[in-house]
């Protein structure tokens, strides 16, 4: 039996080694074989590990510890190992920065993604499919690394463009959990195959590769294995030019999203990215997350009638004359969102959080809790961890740029904390509760 | 490394798809408690659009160009190839539609309510980027035929 099952595959094997793309000579490429794979590979280890740790960061941002909405994936069990640690507010513009390179070079990874795919094209016909079990149980594993590269792509791409397809309120879920089922894939492929890209880029000398033009280039020599072409065509492109091409589509794509963020003085820069255009040239026109009207918030929601309640050991019911009668002090600070986009630094001016703990009568407080007359969503409410209430930047802030907040802002007060990302800066609070430690 | 009987890789590569199998399956049983089944299908389909459609599609519109290109020349009617620089455009083009065709397509109905931002102007601005990639390329290929042509 295991005889006939043998003969099959070498019989299949035989019939396929001359059919289409499992024929070796279909792929003519002379510049497809490991060293240019393994350029791409090296340029992947380097920025994927980038994209990750700063999309880890932005979930200690959150402080999902804390509890409610600031925990965007509830029942992480293992993978929720980083709950808990303390988001710093210094230096303000942390999260900024963060978010901007979450973005930026995660796009920047399209390119070299598609590149390393074409690559490594030849692999995927070859006959038997795999060698061994272990082999097997690698190969299947690609649908993590692959599909999943492509799972964080869309998941993120779509989600920054507010393009609704997978359900975007569950975006959380399926990028976090995404980027785990990569991580497995990634883990693999990288012990797998490290020593074969150190190997491969050791064959060829970068610095002659980039003085080489394309009439003098050659194949790699056809007994590097598989992507190494048996039938090479006349190159079409140098191996330099190849690689230009690969890393200049990068920057292309991250020069044309850069402007986002940004601040007012220089948003032009921000040509093709989601987040291109510009509300105006008022001091409330820098740009906003939600707008009032896909809150629900209306005018007159916020008049007169308007009380911040404080709870606390005492409760209060503050009218916003009497917010603008305590001490008021401005703090100058971006607002960033997780979306990658930010804004120059605005000047907030309204009550400091520490100053209104001390009324509400913990001075001391463990966290405070945000309400947003916002019904829906993750941001109609917050918590704040103690630094970050008693850091002196923390303000409930009233005005900006020396004029009230405007309805999309957030009026008649919202929070603002440095570093902290935009969605947990809540807005149309109606009520603040501080929690003792 | 040794090999290990049955499994036929070594002991590191066994650990490593245990490991990998492993919080794949755990990660994945957290997704799928939280959003539905079908979603699981964006991870062949990502691979599947991709090695079956991206790819035939790019590489067979690669080949009718070099093809043509390989022609003008051998009937002498170029010198220069110019096949790069049809390349660099259309791939810079294909890349931004890549990235950002819901709002270049205006398939995003939600975005103004957030953004108070349209989506009107992005097929404009992909056009015109597209357009100065295009024609950045025709005048440098000029440009390169010219210097050729001159001893």
């Amino acid at each position: 039996m295991p005889d006939k099952e043998q003969s099959l595959t070498d019989r299949i094997g035989q019939k396929l080694q001359n059919w289409g793309p499992f024929r070796r000579g279909f792929w003519r490429s002379p510049l497809r074989g490991p060293w240019i794979t393994s350029v791409l590979s090296l340029m992947l280890l380097i920025f994927i590990p980038v994209v990750f740790v700063t999309g880890l960061l932005d979930h200690i941002a959150w402080n999902p510890g804390l509890g409610g909405t600031n925990n965007r994936t509830p029942d992480m069990g293992l993978l929720g190992f980083l709950v808990g640690i303390e988001w710093p507010t210094r230096p303000i513009w942390i999260y900024r920065l963060n978010q901007g390179v979450h973005l930026l070079v995660g796009l920047a990874l399209v390119p070299i993604v598609l590149a390393k795919l074409w690559s490594i094209m030849p692999s995927l016909y070859k006959w038997p499919l795999a060698d061994s079990l272990g082999h097997a149980l690698e190969r299947i594993s690609i649908l993590f690394l692959i599909g999943g590269i492509f799972f964080q792509f869309f998941t993120g791409l779509l989600y920054i463009q507010n393009f609704i397809i997978f359900d975007n309120f569950r975006f959380n879920q399926l990028h976090f959990y995404g980027n785990w089922i990569f991580m497995g894939g990634f883990v693999l492929h990288v012990l797998v195959k490290f020593p074969v890209m150190l190997e491969s880029l050791k064959k060829r000398s970068l610095r002659k590769e980039m003085d080489t033009p394309r009439s003098e280039t050659q194949p790699e020599p056809a007994s590097e294995g598989r992507l190494v072409s048996t039938d090479p065509a006349l190159p079409s492109i140098s191996r330099r030019r190849a690689l230009a091409l690969v890393g200049g589509s990068a920057l292309t794509l991250v020069a044309l999203a850069f402007g986002q963020t940004l601040g007012q003085r220089w948003r032009w820069l921000a040509i093709l990215s989601p987040r291109a255009q510009s509300i105006g040239d008022g001091p409330n026109d820098f740009r906003v997350n939600k707008t009032a009207r896909k809150a629900g918030i209306t005018p007159e929601m916020v008049g007169p009638g308007w009380r911040l309640e404080l709870v606390g050991k005492t409760t209060h019911s503050l009218r916003r004359e009497d917010l603008l009668a305590m001490p008021q002090h401005t703090s100058s600070l971006p607002i960033a969102c997780l979306e990658g986009w930010s804004t120059g630094n605005q000047d907030w001016t309204g009550v400091r959080l520490r100053d209104l703990a001390k009324l509400a009568g913990i001075p001391n407080p463990a966290k405070v809790h945000f309400e947003s007359l916002e019904k829906e969503g993750t941001a109609r409410e917050s918590y704040m961890r103690r630094n970050q209430i008693l850091e002196p930047l923390s303000l409930l802030a009233l005005r900006v740029n020396g004029v009230d907040l405007s309805l999309d802002h957030g009026y008649p007060a919202r929070a603002i904390v440095p570093a902290s990302p935009g969605n947990r800066n809540t807005k149309w609070i109606y009520r603040m509760t501080f929690f003792e430690a | 490394m040794k090999k290990l009987p049955i499994y036929g890789e070594s002991p590191l590569h066994l650990a490593g798809v245990v490991f990998c199998y492993g919080l794949a399956a755990y990660a994945g049983l957290k997704l799928f408690d939280n959003v539905p089944l079908w979603i699981a299908l964006a991870f062949p389909a990502g691979i599947f659009l991709h090695d079956f459609v991206l790819f035939p599609l790019y590489s067979g519109a690669d080949r009718v160009l070099k093809r043509i290109q390989r022609k003008q020349l051998q009937e002498g009617k170029i010198t220069t190839p110019w096949i790069n620089y049809v390349r660099v455009p259309v791939i810079i083009s294909f890349l931004l539609l890549f990235c950002y065709f819901p709002i270049i397509l205006r398939l995003a109905d939600e975005r103004e309510l957030y953004t108070a931002l349209s989506q009107d102007t992005y097929l404009y601005r992909w056009l015109i980027v597209s357009a100065v990639f295009a024609a950045g390329a025709v005048l440098s290929y000029f440009l390169r035929a010219r210097k050729t042509r001159q001893p």
